[in-house]
């Protein structure tokens, strides 16, 4: 079944240049992005912050599959904004009411705010795991604790073959007795009956990859690595430029942030030359791209 | 220029280098692997699963352990690697290398002897592939650099260089196990160790890593000691056979060609898993010459013999007999009711994906033996998974005639046992197939298996597994069966069970609808024959037919006889032309 998927993966290095860099880099990058937008549920830089993980996230893997990520996060979304306002009617201007519960325009605007921070954080870790491959994460912390990099690695190749293998059982047993199963109670004895399945040949499975280990001599001694990036000039850089950035931004966004408020109202948002540092900070990748292009 | 040379040899596995390793290098009377009066019993059993076993095996030759299910065979080869010997008691000692295995030290141990397993996928340890090359390096301590170039190097010798970077779940099968023993060699062992590597491989991948196993044991002088049941690939390379018998003792310990006038002469039932040409000239009885084991050999000696019994073979023409047909079997014509059809049957996976069935037609009669070939993800198995309604076609449709039951019956028989013993499994479906216990003791007297209610049903050897889980599903009493891959990884004399099994369930009127990519498994039991090719069907024909007018994509005994014997498929045509033999 030669499928998209594979061809894509034909390099584990995530599109661009950016993935090229140290592992420390691309590490720090993300981990401010999300720590960010975290921080924040000011309007404006939710708004930033979601565009640029979008914009990060097309250019990576593409308009479909930014489509796709929204499919299931927008309902996500707005869920979290409809519970805010049923729950956590604070705001001044009510658009609707009945008895003790009040929906408010405040309210609204707080939710959907929430909801967008939420899809850009989790945007944001799509983007990661196209750029942190499993094997920049062992090295950066291989070094200190081979043995979790180790059965980190491991986890990741088990997780799809677990649901590869689910698939094949259910397929098995389904075509054989699915449609003579009419009852819920039945549905749940098999579905019980499949994991039973799935953990006994799981089992079966992880004593091959325990002996192939052993054989090759996995625990006799300290584990080396055979993974290696070094420090470029280029990568020092980033790192600084990415240092400064954080302090400056940090700053300017607690001054934001402090200014603003949802309840009792909206605190009017102006055009201001603070927002663009974020914005540049999170334009990091596209960056050390227009840079090559540069030369 | 000499002193680099050595140099590079000498640190061989270790880095941390074992302190004799340059004494064992140039010691070349040593053999590889040495037992003597080797015995083992599973701790608190008191029968022997081998008794007294001797022999030594030469380093740098390459040697076939074969025997029948249940002879001890993974026992004898695991007793090869310390770290994964089965636990229980032994007699007798084991020298590797001219050492006690059990005093290696654990680096040493790791690197000397490589094992190599049945299945692709388990031996994987991590997620992509250059890190699955350098796992067993960075297990003892690899320095980096040196760790760098070995992997390199490694990669090159086995042409993996274009997917080095893969995630190993997006491998072929035969891709993977290529890696498993690539893994296994770039910690550059002495002897490599291998449990029927190829058993769970298509044939074109079976016979790839046979090629590469080849190089390894020709190019880098590594010891190979392999489990192989399908012989026919494997043999032609070999240079030793040891051969174990039921009892766990050895019978055979010398060279291929003994061995195979060995067994043709005491008439063994290990005789269904010989190379067809050599089975071929048993037909012509005892032989003064080297039996033949390969294709060529086969032809030059059936030519030969035929001219001895002046019946001049047409010329040795490859292609040439492919029109002519001086058909020794009359064609079967099937005659039943067609019970499941499926027409213009358009499917993919998902909506961004290419269709992997294209157009599909196919009709299955009652009593029909219907076989599918062709390679690996031509859309074989999405076919079956399609036809039995797993599979939603997105264009034409799968029409059941009447209200016939469609049951499928995957590759992998173990996704359809859940309990812990054969017998309460077999009962495990009662609710849905309207059997009792009683019908549940018919079919495992049918089909052999009555002793082994009491199992765990992981505990069956591969044939027996294969046999318990098609009894699950004929307790359902289905009219079509279909089946994916049957008789993969069983040997030659489970399959010829199934073979039996298949016949009879014909006979009482069921359609078998099978894939398989064992040609000589399908030209001996199917009655039609499609190929499929590009997601569809390419051609389809009487299963005697396909096989005579195919002229690569054919049997070993069609390919011999072709242009000398034409119309011959299998060993029993040929014995049916000369009028002789039983044709086993």
């Amino acid at each position: 079944m030669p499928s998209r998927r594979a061809e894509r993966q034909a390099f584990t290095v995530g599109k661009g240049l950016f993935p090229t860099y140290h592992p420390a880099v691309t590490m720090s990058f993300f981990l401010t992005a999300v720590c960010f937008a975290f921080c924040s549920m000011q309007p404006v830089y939710v708004t930033i912050s979601f565009v640029m993980a979008s914009a990060y996230l097309v250019f990576l893997r593409g308009w479909r599959i930014l489509g796709r990520q929204l499919r299931w996060l927008a309902p996500l979304a707005l869920f979290i904004a409809l519970l805010n306002s049923l729950f956590y009617a604070a705001g001044a201007t009510k658009i609707w009411s009945w008895g003790p519960f009040a929906i408010t325009l405040e309210g609204c605007l707080y939710g959907v705010f929430m909801g967008i921070m939420l899809i850009s954080v989790l945007i944001w870790f799509a983007c990661y795991n196209e750029v942190m491959t499993d094997d920049r994460f062992t090295y950066l912390f291989g070094r200190a604790m081979p043995t979790t990099a180790l059965v980190i690695s491991m986890i990741s190749r088990w997780v799809p073959t677990m649901a590869t293998r689910g698939r094949v059982i259910y397929d098995a047993q389904e075509s054989l007795i699915g449609a003579r199963d009419t009852s819920r109670k039945a549905r749940t004895a098999r579905g019980m009956r499949m994991a039973s399945v799935l953990v006994g040949l799981g089992m079966e499975d992880s004593i091959q990859t325990s002996d192939s280990m052993r054989a090759r001599g996995y625990g006799v001694g300290k584990r080396t690595s055979y993974a290696s990036y070094s420090w470029h000039p280029r990568e020092k850089c980033a790192l600084i430029a990415l240092a400064s950035l954080v302090v400056l931004n940090g700053v300017l966004m607690y001054v934001a942030t402090v200014q603003f408020a949802y309840y009792p109202t909206v605190s009017p948002l102006r055009p201001w030359w603070g927002y663009a540092p974020y914005a540049i900070m999170l334009a990091l990748p596209f960056l050390v791209e227009m840079e090559a292009i540069g030369r | 220029m000499k002193d680099a040379i050595l140099t590079e040899e000498m640190p061989r596995c270790s880095i941390v280098a074992a302190p004799d390793t340059r004494r064992e290098s140039t010691a070349v009377d040593v053999s590889a692997i040495r037992f003597s009066g080797y015995s083992f019993s599973y701790a608190g059993a008191d029968t022997r699963v081998l008794s007294n076993i001797d022999f030594s095996i030469a380093q740098g030759s390459f040697t076939i352990l074969c025997g029948p299910t249940g002879s001890g065979k993974s026992t004898l080869l695991r007793a090869m690697k310390p770290e994964l010997a089965v636990a229980g008691k032994t007699q007798g000692f084991i020298r590797i290398l001219g050492d006690d295995p059990s005093r290696f030290d654990p680096v040493a141990s790791a690197c000397r002897v490589g094992f190599v397993m049945q299945d692709p996928e388990n031996q994987l340890v991590t997620d992509t592939v250059w890190h699955e090359l350098a796992f067993g390096l960075e297990n003892i301590g690899t320095e980096q650099q040196v760790m760098r170039r070995r992997v390199a190097e490694t990669a090159h010798f086995f042409g993996i260089g274009a997917w080095f970077d893969n995630r190993v779940k997006d491998l072929s099968g035969g891709q993977k196990q290529l890696l498993n023993l690539a893994a296994v060699v770039v910690m550059q062992p002495r002897v490599l160790v291998l449990d029927e590597p190829t058993s769970q491989l298509d044939p074109i991948a079976a016979k790839d890593f046979f090629d590469v196993l080849e190089r390894v044991n020709a190019e880098l002088g590594i010891t190979v000691v392999i489990i192989e049941h399908r012989l026919e690939d494997v043999l032609p390379l070999a240079d030793h056979v040891l051969y174990l018998t039921p009892a766990g003792t050895l019978s055979f310990d010398g060279t291929p060609e003994e061995f195979v006038d060995r067994i043709v002469a005491a008439d063994d039932p290990f005789l269904l898993a010989l190379p067809a040409a050599t089975r071929i000239s048993r037909l012509f009885g005892r032989l003064s010459e080297k039996r033949p084991v390969t294709v060529k050999q086969g032809r030059r000696y059936l030519a030969a013999r035929l001219v001895q019994m002046s019946r001049t073979p047409s010329v040795l023409d490859y292609m040439g007999g492919a029109g002519s047909r001086s058909s020794c079997r009359s064609p079967e014509k099937v005659s039943g009711d067609v019970v499941l059809k499926a027409s213009d049957v358009w499917f993919r996976y998902d909506r961004d994906e290419p269709f992997v069935l294209r157009g599909v037609d196919i009709e299955v009669r009652s009593g029909q033996l219907y076989a599918i070939v062709g390679g690996n993800g031509s859309g074989k198995s999405t076919l079956l998974s399609a036809l039995a309604g797993v599979r939603k076609a997105e264009r034409g449709r799968v029409r059941r005639v009447g209200d016939v039951k469609v049951a499928l019956m995957a590759q992998n028989p173990k996704t359809l046992f859940v309990c812990d013993t054969l017998l309460e499994d077999l009962c495990e479906w009662q609710e849905y197939g309207a059997y009792d216990i009683a019908d549940v003791d018919a079919m495992m007297a049918r089909f052999d298996l009555s002793e082994l209610g009491a199992r765990h049903p992981y505990d069956l050897s591969g044939g027996e597994m294969q046999k318990a889980a098609l009894a699950k599903v004929l307790l359902l009493d289905p009219d079509v069966l279909l089946l994916d891959e049957p008789v993969k990884g069983i040997d030659a004399v489970a399959k010829r069970e199934i073979a039996q099994i298949f016949e009879q369930l014909a006979e009482e009127g069921k359609a078998v609808l099978f894939t398989a990519h064992d040609l000589e498994f399908v030209a001996d039991v199917a009655q039609t024959c499609s190929m499929m090719f590009g997601y569809d069907i390419t051609c389809t024909q009487e299963c005697h037919g396909f096989f005579q007018d195919n002229l690569f994509y054919s049997t070993a005994t069609s390919r011999i006889t072709r242009g000398i014997l034409d119309g011959c498929v299998t060993v029993e045509d040929v014995a049916a032309a000369l009028g002789r033999g039983d044709g086993r």
